[in-house]
């Protein structure tokens, strides 16, 4: 089965003409400390997925990449200080009230996290859950049609026996099933954008493949725009038309998939693809990224990765390049043109401290 | 990190050379404590159901499969960190499972282990150097001397001999398990298990993991039971790979046959479900999406234990068990349609 979808290119950029689009995130910082301590975990970051799109969020711990997808449904921890806007089809959501947040959740947005067993109630069967998560945006409907409704959506994630499953705790469930029905109330309100935080990196590599399978249903069928936040560029490459790469609290590289992968335009894109074994490339080296993420508190001016980089060049010292256009990508690298006509084979020069890893 | 040009279809099992490690019909049976819900007998879980194969000297063997496979359960049952309920396992042809608790220890120096989770696996309040000198002052050498070893080790794992006294909090997750590498080698063993050990590192950390596991390899001549979940790494690493499901190998061959040409439906499944970082490869791929999910090990399914998910199954499955033996694929396949 392939990926592909008739025209699913959602190409970076401004949002498709007529109305806004369903995201769009403008300079985004996320801050842990106080304003004499900051300690930041996102740097000013911009996103925009439209209607139908699906976008890869990729980077490695600690890179910011699910703190900036948190802050789209607020659910940051209270001691985070956010700024920037986050608007949901035009409408800000950054300051606002639990009671507005209560609706925009589940109905706008629908979340699945990695660990379906944490995020699953234990003494509620599943059906329960569903259906809660039904009557919360109708609380007019009845108990009754809730669950018929809730066996509906566990039938649509493709839950054997949905109805007898519908009355099984989350223990008696197998992790590939849990984050089943994980989908089933992240989509029970028709959001019209879904975010997939690392879906399926505590499952197995086959219960994985229908998870993603379910997913690029999803979108087909319904139209919505989905954003998975992986730190597997293969989960990625498979499922996104296109990818966001962070590194240090940025995005780094915001391209279309293929684009991404061909021809990537900045150094730490094409160190992660240079360290990622590939089941159908046995045989080419692998080359750490040497040195270790920055501690962003003790960042000061320059590029963040420039220490790990094998093209730095003493400019990189003073100059914190900002996301720009490169070709059909944008990448926030002084030298994105000429990194992205090198050859892919090409490794980058050794930049090794010896163990820092 | 430089990989010499080792030729990579190399080793298939040395023809007359004579095994390493032999194990044979390792069975591991836990009993399951009902809490709560109706006693039924003496239920257990199969966690592995008569596994053997041979390890020869200096290669990488690889057991792949996906969670409670018993690829991890095999590995501790060889080292006796889980008593196996029944079955051999050999080193040098020297049994391992019989042995008294002093002989054991004395026949451990020579297969040790590198676990999956380098946070758990290092005692927090000892200094690097304690640690990884422990094994040496175990099997008898004096802690003096144990001690002096410790920076020559640190430097085969690329780690800065100063940093000897810290505390395991003050590295970095590969550098931790560089720590637990330095241990395990530290007494020389022939046969080192490693039990995922790059599972809970990043990439960018991992591929100087896999890079320093493969120089060392290549350089110390030792033989890796390579435990793996990620068919990948195990594609990079493994001249010989071990398909395990549900507490039985499915397959078994040469890495780069075995991969080329699976006889196994289970190993043609997983691999085509393994990711590759190409959405050009991912497009064209023909994907063999599974049913189902692996059924429970306390009720295997009979015959064949994969028949429930498998495309092939035909009536044969549920009776008869296949044999795992070479059926034309070149290398051992435990499949009735191979």
């Amino acid at each position: 089965m392939t990926g592909g979808r008739p025209g699913g290119g959602g190409v970076a950029g401004p949002a498709a003409a007529g109305g806004a689009p369903l995201l769009a995130i403008r300079d985004l910082a996320i801050d842990f400390g106080t304003p004499e301590e900051p300690q930041p975990a996102v740097r000013g970051i911009d996103l925009t997925v439209t209607q139908g799109s699906t976008l890869g969020i990729v980077g490695e711990s600690g890179s910011g990449k699910s703190m900036s997808m948190l802050s789209v449904v607020s659910l940051l921890p209270d001691t985070a200080r956010v700024s920037g806007s986050v608007q949901l089809a035009g409408r800000e959501v950054l300051g606002l009230g639990p009671r507005e947040l209560r609706k925009i959740r589940g109905s706008q947005v629908g979340m699945i996290f990695q660990d379906p067993m944490t995020s699953l109630n234990p003494v509620f069967t599943v059906g329960d859950q569903v259906g809660e998560a039904i009557r919360t945006h109708e609380p007019g409907m009845s108990r009754r049609k809730a669950r018929a409704r809730a066996i509906e959506l566990l039938a649509d994630v493709t839950i054997p026996r949905p109805a007898e499953r519908a009355r099984s705790y989350p223990f008696e469930l197998s992790g590939g099933m849990r984050q089943r029905v994980m989908i089933a109330i992240a989509i029970a309100n028709n959001p019209a954008l879904l975010i997939a935080d690392e879906p399926t990196t505590a499952l197995d590599v086959t219960i994985q493949a229908q998870i993603l399978e379910l997913l690029k249903r999803l979108v087909d069928e319904r139209n919505v725009g989905l954003i998975v936040i992986s730190h597997d560029l293969g989960v990625v490459a498979g499922v996104v038309d296109r990818v966001a790469v962070m590194y240090g609290g940025r995005i780094v590289e915001d391209a279309p998939v293929d684009e991404l992968f061909a021809a990537p335009r900045h150094p730490y894109t094409r160190a992660l693809l240079g360290c990622t074994p590939r089941l159908d490339r046995p045989n080419a080296s692998l080359t750490p990224i040497p040195g270790t993420p920055p501690v962003l508190s003790a960042l000061h001016g320059g590029c963040s990765f420039r220490a790990r980089c094998g093209y730095r060049q003493p400019r990189c010292e003073d100059e914190d390049p900002a996301l720009q256009p490169a070709g059909r990508s944008q990448a926030a690298c002084l030298f994105a043109d000429e990194i992205g006509a090198l050859p892919l084979s090409t490794a980058a020069p050794a930049a090794t401290e010896e163990a820092a890893s | 990190m430089s990989s010499p040009a080792t030729s990579e279809a190399s080793a298939p099992p040395p023809g007359g050379a004579e095994p390493l490690l032999s194990v044979r019909d390792l069975v591991k049976e836990f009993p399951v404590r009902h809490s709560g819900g109706p006693i039924r007998g003496r239920d257990v879980v199969h966690a592995v159901s008569g596994v053997s194969f041979d390890l020869y000297a200096g290669e990488v063997l690889s057991l792949v499969g996906e969670s409670g496979c018993g690829k991890s359960t095999t590995g501790r049952c060889i080292l006796r960190l889980v008593e196996p309920t029944s079955g051999e396992v050999t080193f040098r042809g020297e049994d391992l499972l019989h042995k008294r608790p002093g002989e054991l220890r004395a026949l451990r120096r020579h297969l040790q282990i590198v676990f999956q989770d380098p946070y758990s696996s290092l005692h927090p309040r000892r200094r690097v150097r304690d640690i990884i000198a422990e094994p040496m002052i175990v099997q008898g050498m004096s802690n003096r001397a144990a001690l002096a070893e410790v920076p020559r080790l640190m430097e085969t794992v690329h780690l800065d001999p100063a940093r000897a006294g810290r505390y395991p909090h003050e590295f970095s997750g590969g550098q931790r398990q560089r720590i637990g590498i330095a241990r395990a080698l530290s007494l020389s063993p022939e046969i080192l298990v490693l039990d995922e050990p790059v599972s809970a590192l990043d990439v960018s950390v991992q591929a100087g993991i896999l890079g320093l596991l493969e120089d060392l390899q290549q350089r110390l001549q030792i033989a890796y039971l390579f435990i793996s979940h990620n068919l990948s790494v195990v594609r990079h690493l493994a001249d010989r790979v071990a398909v395990m499901y549900l507490g039985k190998i499915v397959e078994i061959g040469p890495a780069l046959e075995t991969f080329a040409d699976p006889g196994h439906p289970y190993t043609q499944a997983l691999l085509s479900a393994a990711p590759i970082p190409d959405p050009v490869v991912e497009r064209g791929r023909e994907r063999i999406v599974l049913g189902g999910e692996v059924p429970s090990a306390i009720e295997p399914p009979s015959g064949c234990r994969f028949r429930t998910r498998c495309w092939k199954a035909a009536e044969i499955c549920a009776t008869e068990e296949p044999a795992l033996i070479d059926r034309g694929n070149g290398h051992p396949v435990a499949c009735h349609f191979a």
